[in-house]
């Protein structure tokens, strides 16, 4: 069987409904009797396909477009097998939080790829946890890590220069005392001396969004941003914000919602970076029993945006983070600190008992 | 032929006068002729065989070959179009030929009445965190490790082949041979096919080429060596399960109040969805993502599930989507979590299609999803 003729038989039987027309012209080509783009196909050209389907000449020519063009290629061309994936998998870089506990909770830190959520009440570490992850996905290749530059999205104006200054000159003062430990490795030597506290603040790209329409611009921008850019790692601190205070229109807010959770998830792995986004918590009602628990905020279809939760809390005067979900790691929860010098191991205890 | 042609003129086939033998005697005669000319087509009636016999008296260099009884299939259809009309006792047929699917969790399996089935649309709902991500890669891990071809439609960045080779690992006893398993699990990884989309068109484009049983080239050509070119051009066509996660998070911003182009979206999916899994004898199972019955959802107020989510979490939340997607699965299936803190089980129960009502409860550990 001649199977370039075939394949060319199935691709024009795919029907108008799945090709990217407006809604108002593919109703009229449906009421015009168009059902396939092998029907559209067989017109003779945009004026007649205008004049029989009642369309403007404009839009008849888009349609025809649309159709040559738009559905040529194949839609699998980026498709991947499993065994591929497990290699990229197996060469990833984590992005190292600075807490051993709390990375081996991640699997090595956090993930390339994927959405990682924070989520936590104010003052327990989400915004210090983003400025130390900025800092980690700096660290030059000799030492393992991304050499990348990171992205803030700041809706809160959370972000304090000195602050991740401090948390800088923590990571590069840790990383000259590694390369000290091992003179020999002029790789480690070389690539530290460029590494200044200066040179890593310059390397984080601030965005500060004052509104809901400021926040989705940004990310409409950001695909190019991130190509031009050795970018690794992308901050928005926090989603939350705005979208619990802009919005009465509920069904909009869900909307905007999942179209920005697709806009984030498409650039984290078509760019194989990290996605890591603050929400807040609020307080609902347990219908289980009375009282209420802490929950996170923007409600429950937003739950299933992020590809990994994490939900930091205070349990015995330690804060803790408890994973709550991950397509590939167990649950489990580990204790940290926020230090001068960013997030650090608790120290001087024991781990809790399970 | 000259002999056969004398026996066809005897007997009346092809000439104008009605033929003097008795008809059982016709018939046989017939009958050993078709079985000369024609030995290899035999099962065709006798309108067609005296129509090919009386085209082999028109001239004599035709050849009665089995392409010739066999009429050619119209050039404009595809052979693998079903345009053959069933009977009751042939949906019998079809139906014992479909397979069942193990999901990876026997519970689970036992709620579908055996496994996801073949020609059939499963869904799986259920709060986040409830293991619907891992019963799908459970599911995609079992079916390929059984030699079928598993397409996975990832949305979410959910899908991890790591997790692949720890439910793998999980198919087979401790004390198996290392290299064996091995090889295995490099067949069944590459048995999976991942698809990233990130839009609705684009999942248009992929179901509509899988359907059609085309597919390009999907990246994995000469991969591994285990498979060659003309596999991966067959995918859509063998494909033994496509799974969709989560097909809501791709369906879900469509859906406004402003314009009802979201409604057709989701029509067309729903239809495509239904198609393919009886054309291609696949199973499809997709997610569905819950929200919170208060009316919060972007699914412009429709009541999806009748019934809320199993267990404890009570009617506050319900599968998004809305009411108009409810019947388009043939089984819905309700996952809930019981409590916090690690090492929680989780619950399904079927809402939708056969045997609403029944649970199960199941936990997911290292190397598989137990069931309780």
């Amino acid at each position: 069987m001649d199977n370039g003729g075939a394949n060319a038989w199935y691709k024009d039987a795919m029907q108008l409904t799945s090709v990217p027309l407006a809604p108002s012209v593919r109703s009229k080509l449906q009421r015009a009797g168009f059902v396939s783009v092998r029907d559209v196909k067989k017109t003779r050209g945009p004026v007649e396909l205008a004049l029989e389907a009642g369309l403007t000449n404009e839009e008849a020519s888009e349609v025809m477009k649309v159709v040559r063009f738009g559905v040529d290629g194949t839609a699998l061309a980026g498709a991947k097998s499993a065994s591929e994936l497990l290699r990229e998998e197996t060469g990833k870089l984590p992005i190292y939080t600075f807490s051993s506990e709390l990375d081996a909770l991640l699997g090595g830190g956090v993930a390339a790829g994927e959405i990682t959520e924070l989520c936590g009440c104010p003052g327990i570490g989400k915004t210090q946890m983003c400025v130390q992850l900025c800092a980690s996905v700096q660290i030059p290749h000799a030492f393992g890590g991304y050499d990348g530059e990171a992205v803030y999205v700041d809706t809160e104006g959370s972000f304090m220069a000195e602050r991740a200054e401090e948390i800088a000159e923590a990571t590069a003062r840790h990383l000259r005392s590694v390369s000290n430990a091992s003179p020999e490795d002029a790789g480690m030597s070389d690539a530290i001396a460029s590494f200044t506290a200066e040179r890593m603040l310059e390397r984080v790209h601030l965005f500060r969004c004052h509104e809901v329409t400021e926040l989705l611009a940004v990310l409409e921008a950001l695909p190019a941003y991130v190509k031009k850019h050795r970018v690794r790692l992308v901050v928005v601190d926090s989603v939350a914000f705005h979208f619990r205070q802009d919005f009465r229109d509920m069904a909009l807010r869900t909307t905007i919602l999942a179209k920005m959770t697709q806009r984030l998830q498409q650039l984290a792995s078509e760019n194989a970076l990290a996605v890591v986004t603050v929400n807040q918590v609020t307080v609902k009602p347990d219908p289980r029993g009375g009282g209420a628990r802490l929950v996170p905020a923007l409600g429950e279809s937003y739950a299933h945006a992020c590809t990994t939760r994490i939900i930091l809390s205070w349990e015995d005067d330690t804060r803790t983070a408890y994973l709550y979900k991950s397509p590939r790691l167990p649950q489990g929860r580990a204790r940290y600190t926020v230090t001068e010098g960013g997030i650090r191991d608790v120290r001087g205890t024991k781990r809790p008992a399970e | 032929m000259p002999a056969q042609q004398e026996l066809l003129r005897l007997i009346g086939v092809g000439g104008e006068n009605e033929p003097d033998l008795p008809p059982e005697r016709l018939e046989e005669m017939l009958e050993q002729l078709w079985r000369e000319v024609a030995p290899q087509a035999r099962a065709v009636g006798p309108s067609v065989r005296r129509r090919v016999l009386n085209q082999s008296l028109d001239g004599e260099e035709r050849h009665l070959t089995p392409s010739l009884v066999v009429p050619p299939p119209a050039p404009s259809l595809p052979p693998s179009l079903p345009l053959q009309i069933l009977d009751g006792p042939g949906i019998e047929t079809q139906l014992s030929r479909l397979n069942f699917l193990p999901t990876g969790c026997d519970g689970v399996d036992d709620l579908l009445g055996g496994g996801l089935r073949q020609g059939q649309v499963t869904e799986l709902t259920g709060e986040a965190g409830t293991g619907k991500t891992q019963l799908c890669l459970s599911a995609a891990a079992s079916a390929a490790a059984l030699g079928h071809r598993v397409v996975y439609v990832d949305t979410g960045g959910g899908f991890s082949s790591a997790r692949i080779k720890e439910f793998h690992r999980g198919f087979v006893t401790a004390d198996a041979d290392t290299s064996e398993v091995e090889q295995h699990l490099a067949l069944t990884l590459d048995l999976i096919t991942v698809v990233r989309v990130h839009d609705v068109m684009h999942a248009f484009k992929v179901l509509e080429e899988l359907g059609l049983g085309l597919l390009g080239d999907p990246g994995v050509k000469g991969d591994g060596g285990l498979e060659g070119e003309a596999d991966s051009a067959m995918i859509g066509r063998e494909m033994g399960l496509l799974v969709v996660d989560s097909l809501s998070s791709l369906l879900s911003p469509t859906l406004t109040r402003l314009h009802h182009q979201g409604y057709t979206t989701m029509a067309s999916v729903a239809s495509l969805l239904r198609s393919l899994a009886p054309v291609h004898n696949c199973a499809v199972l997709y997610t569905n993502h819950t929200v919170s019955a208060g009316g919060m959802g972007g699914d412009g107020g429709g009541g999806g599930g009748e019934r809320g989510g199993a267990g404890g979490s009570g009617p506050s939340v319900k599968p998004a989507l809305g009411i108009r997607w409810t019947s388009t699965p043939h089984r819905r299936l309700c996952l809930s979590r019981d409590g916090g803190g690690a090492g929680t089980s989780c619950g399904a129960e079927v809402i939708y299609g056969p045997g609403t009502g029944v649970r199960t409860r199941f936990r997911v550990v290292g190397d598989g999803i137990r069931t309780l």
